[in-house]
């Protein structure tokens, strides 16, 4: 510590500054500098250092205080009338100074409560900012592109109702006849190994034209973008733009970047431009290749992501009906892939956002709402409890002339002092916490985003302001109903019957709010706990996974072959239990495949949608998946004579409600299309998300349909560091060429898929946990405050023969009594409120009563508790001390 | 500003007595002592450096530094003294407080 604080020899140094500042005549600076100096010598000689230091700041806050407000007479001793000048003219600016000179006097009067109240108030900004922010950084803050509202995309519509990609001869449909209303671009998704260091990496590519550039309105940062002829079908564009995320993990931000060739697949691409990083909000891509939609492909192959802006003056309805319109169209021109397929525009910020994700905001920021009120009526009960006190000063200033207006005015500048000391506080608190929350893993899209700005202020300052105005308006409106006399005559020690009903029904919001908080975080929490009480069907846990693109083969008939022998490689790793491969991503919401699936006599209506995967022999026992009737795959791999299909419970009971599935015949797609047939039955599984419900699977061989990109799964106790060198090698080994990604567990992509349905949750709880301390606070204020005030009646009571344990009864009863109907009406208010968010409930009825009970009982408990132990000091009043002789 | 015809407020005109008291010794410590020691009361210092400083102002105080001592981190002592207002205006509220108390003093004192 230095002297500027305090504990060197002399005062401390910022303690002088103050007073310097206020002082100001030098003269008088001196003489009180020195006589302090000395009495501060002889306290450090006396007590301690510590103790003068201590008595120094203490002694100059309060100099400070005095000289801030010198030359103001203080109310009662004389001046009375002019120290409270008419609000109107001239005399109201310095009225207001005055007042919060003497605001912040009384408030240093009493340094704990002030204090005390600060704090609250300090955790309840802090907290709040905190929530604001995420919620101002996910929902509210515009997306980094021009007109953000303009934008949409475009899905096809299923006659099923599911929505799909747009095939790209449909995407040239609608582009060129809804030019007039929408300037629409396409996007295709592919993975791309990519040839770096002597290493191959899997990227993800955008093959688009300048178009989708043009459409989300962004440039590049470096470069150039496509030009109009590169991606036009049918011409080879050897063009690459970079990703701003690939251009500065792989090329350093190298400036020199342009111009330099990268191998991906098997092509050279020559790099153009470098995208600016905003698109990022929007695309994973890494790297950006020139492709435009191709006419001539076919209409059934749904895979490019359409964007569309809306044109200057178009409304977003007729742009809607034009959709439609040539959804009809191409369903009366090409009925065998276009019938009954509809198509729309979904808001791009609703796609990023989420529902689910906007929901959750508003239900954190309505706790939050509800948190910021529950702490204004807990502190203005305080300072009312104060005022109540008080009350006999103010029926002096009354009687002495002091309009209504004035001791209003005071009550009114004492709140918004706290409102800044809460602000201080809560703004330190929130420039803490919220790079802690930023940094929690990629919770929500543009979680990174969240940082204390500009906009944290603001909201933090008109909270605070609120706030302060609030709680100051709370008891300058309670003061103003006291009537001279009233004040006067309250000498005695009684509570003024209004004053009373105002603390009651403060108490009961209070417990009530706190019932209601406290309801909606037990409910999410439950559901939490349902989700993860979900079984996903198969073991996620030590299952890892790694994604391998293997290089391109003479044949596709090879790769079966090869990818046996990578397998046998990994089962040989030691510690790894079992290995096996399929084509899809676990708790990946990517697109899936989808089919119709139907019996053989069945007509096209009766199909059912199913989604299908490629696996390997040993599948089902690497993942735990359980095999219910029939048998799998067999192993080694070989392609089967007959196409044959696994299915899974769902789809077999849909299929053939009364008969064994196994054996049966299966059609895909077209009562004319390919006919498999099912030699096996296995349990359903929850592999994208625990939410979605069920969907009907089929599980088709790898032999039969082999592809380069492949999820290789590993059952091994092991972590997944430990595993992926021994993993590459064994890869390489068969497969030089092969790209292969981060090795994961599938458990930890679990846990993320689950992120928002346990973060919303665990806020909520946290500030429901605030909630019930205030309110826990407010009971006891309550009561500790009645039996200080009503000690005189206790007094008299107890000379009159009523035990002690009578007078804690009454009061213990009266305090149990408002906590109840908290509770009650707390209760309703969370019945009506859960409604609202009854979507974020996963399986768990938003009336639970056990929910319901277990917090009520929670919080009469908290009450009771709280209201015992000030009762209890009512006993130790003594008569003698509380009645006059 | 000179003498008014104001009288002195009671915590003034203990200030001015104590001062008076301490003859040369009349500084800001000295005096919240000496009102301390003789009146049994306590000042803070908001209240008598305020004090000091407006009578210094009504020209019933005048003030000195002097030398610095030890101790008091090289700062001068401020010594007040009484001036002639000072004292007259003493007198006029001693003056007018005896003929209020005029014929009651006995009454008073009985209780």
């Amino acid at each position: 510590m230095t002297r500027w604080m305090g504990g060197g020899p002399g005062p401390p140094r910022l303690a002088e500054m103050l007073l310097r500042l206020v002082v100001k005549d030098p003269e008088s600076r001196e003489g009180i500098l020195g006589d302090l100096w000395e009495e501060y010598c002889e306290a450090a000689d006396v007590r301690s250092q510590r103790y003068a230091t201590r008595w120094y700041w203490w002694s100059a806050i309060r100099l400070a205080l005095r000289y801030a407000t010198a030359g103001l007479p203080s109310i009662p001793r004389r001046s009375h009338r002019r120290s409270f000048p008419s609000p109107h003219g001239r005399g109201a600016i310095t009225g207001l100074a005055r007042d919060v000179g003497y605001a912040a006097r009384g408030l240093v009067r009493t340094p704990g409560f002030a204090a005390g109240l600060a704090l609250i108030l300090g955790l309840g900004l802090g907290a709040g900012t905190t929530i604001f922010s995420v919620f101002d950084a996910v929902v509210l803050r515009p997306f980094p592109f021009e007109q953000p509202d303009r934008l949409f995309r475009l899905a096809q519509i299923a006659p099923q109702g599911l929505d799909f990609h747009v095939s790209q001869p449909d995407f040239v449909d609608f582009r060129d006849r809804a030019y007039g209303v929408l300037d629409l671009a396409a996007v295709e998704y592919q993975r791309v190994a990519f040839l770096h260091n002597e290493r191959l990496e899997r990227l993800s590519a955008g093959l688009t034209t300048s178009a989708l550039f043009r459409v989300l309105g962004v440039r590049p940062a470096l470069g150039r973008s496509f030009t109009a002829s590169e991606g036009r079908p049918g011409t080879n564009a050897s063009a690459v733009i970079l990703s701003a995320r690939l251009w500065r993990s792989r090329f350093g931000a190298d400036p020199d970047v342009l111009g330099r060739t990268l191998r991906l697949d098997d092509g050279v691409y020559v790099v153009v431009g470098v995208m600016a990083e905003e698109l990022e909000v929007v695309s994973d891509a890494d790297v950006w290749l020139a492709r435009g939609a191709d006419p001539s492909t076919s209409r059934d192959d749904h895979r490019l992501q359409v964007f569309g802006r809306l044109r200057a003056d178009v409304r977003l309805p007729d742009a809607r009906d034009e959709v439609t319109r040539i959804a009809a169209d191409l369903g009366e021109r090409y009925p065998a892939s276009n019938q009954g397929w509809g198509a729309k525009l979904a808001p791009l910020t609703d796609d990023l956002v989420g529902s689910q994700v906007r929901l959750a905001s508003v239900t954190l920021l309505s706790a939050l709402a509800l948190l910021l009120l529950l702490i204004g009526a807990n502190i203005s009960n305080l300072l009312l409890a104060r005022t109540t006190t008080r009350q006999r000063e103010f029926g002096v200033r009354f009687a002495l002339g002091a309009g209504r207006w004035s001791v209003m005015r005071l009550l009114l500048a004492e709140g918004l002092l706290l409102g800044l000391l809460g602000a201080i506080i809560g703004v330190g608190l929130a420039y803490v916490l919220l790079p802690l929350v930023a940094r929690q893993p990629e919770l929500v899209p543009r979680m990174t985003d969240v940082a204390f700005g500009g906009r944290a202020l603001t909201f933090a300052g008109v909270a605070s302001a609120g706030e302060g105005l609030g709680i100051g308006l709370g008891s300058a409106f309670q003061a103003a109903r006291w009537k001279v006399q009233t004040a006067l005559s309250e000498a005695g020690g009684g509570t003024a019957r209004a004053v009373r009903r105002y603390r009651d029904i403060l108490v009961v919001g209070q417990v009530a709010l706190a019932m209601a908080l406290l309801v909606a975080a037990g409910l999410l929490a439950r559901s939490f706990q349902q989700l993860r009480g979900v079984d996903p069907g198969f073991q996620t846990e030590g299952l890892v996974t790694v994604e391998v693109e293997l290089s391109s083969p003479v044949s596709r008939l090879e790769l079966p072959g090869r990818v046996e022998e990578i397998l046998s490689g990994l089962r040989n790793i030691p510690g790894v239990d079992a290995a096996a491969g399929t084509d899809m991503r676990f708790f990946d919401l990517s697109p899936r495949n989808f089919t119709e699936l139907g019996r053989m006599d069945a007509a096209l209506e009766d199909y059912i949608s199913a989604d299908w995967r490629v696996v390997t022999p040993r599948y089902f026992e690497t993942t735990g998946v359980p095999v219910r009737a029939g048998h799998v795959f067999p192993n080694p791999l070989e392609a089967s004579g007959e196409p044959v299909v696994v299915v899974g419970e769902t789809l077999a009971r849909s299929l053939w409600p009364e008969r064994d599935a196994v054996g049966q015949q299966l059609r895909w797609e077209t009562p004319d299309g390919l006919v498999t047939r099912v030699i096996g039955v296995v349990g359903d599984v929850a592999d994208v998300h625990p939410v979605l419900p069920q969907v009907a699977s089929a599980y088709v061989s790898y032999a039969d349909v082999p592809t380069r990109s492949l999820t290789m799964l590993l059952r091994s106790d092991l972590p997944p560091s430990d595993l992926a060198a021994s993993v590459r090698r064994r890869i390489r080994e068969v497969d030089a060429g092969a790209a292969l990604s981060e090795m994961r567990a599938v458990r930890e992509r679990y846990v993320d898929v689950l992120a928002l349905d346990r973060f919303v949750p665990s806020f909520l709880a946290v500030v429901a946990g605030v909630a019930v301390i205030l309110a826990g606070l407010g009971v006891y204020g309550l009561v500790a405050f009645t039996v200080a005030r009503r000690g005189h009646e206790i007094g008299i009571r107890m000379a009159l023969g009523g035990g002690p344990g009578s007078i804690v009864g009454m009061l213990f009863r009266h305090g149990v009594l408002l906590v109840t109907a908290g509770v009650v009406i707390g209760a309703a208010v969370a019945l009506a409120l859960s409604r609202a968010f009854s979507s974020l409930l996963f399986e768990t009825d938003p009336s639970d009563p056990v929910t319901y009970l277990a917090v009520g009982v929670f919080l009469t408990v908290v009450g009771s508790v709280a209201t015992y132990v000030p009762s209890k000091r009512a006993t130790q009043v003594d008569p003698m001390k509380v009645l006059p002789a | 500003m000179g003498t008014n015809n104001k009288f002195l407020g009671e915590f003034e005109q203990m200030v001015l007595l104590a001062i008076l008291h301490l003859g040369d010794g009349a500084y800001g410590r000295a005096i919240r002592r000496e009102l301390q020691k003789r009146a049994n009361r306590t000042v803070t210092h908001g209240a008598s450096y305020v004090t000091l400083d407006r009578m210094v102002n009504k020209g019933l105080l005048e003030s000195e530094l002097r030398e610095p001592d030890s101790g008091r981190g090289g700062r001068a002592r401020r010594y007040f003294r009484v001036t002639p207002a000072g004292v007259t205006a003493l007198r006029e509220s001693r003056a007018a407080l005896q003929s209020l108390w005029a014929g009651l003093e006995e009454i008073l004192e009985e209780t």
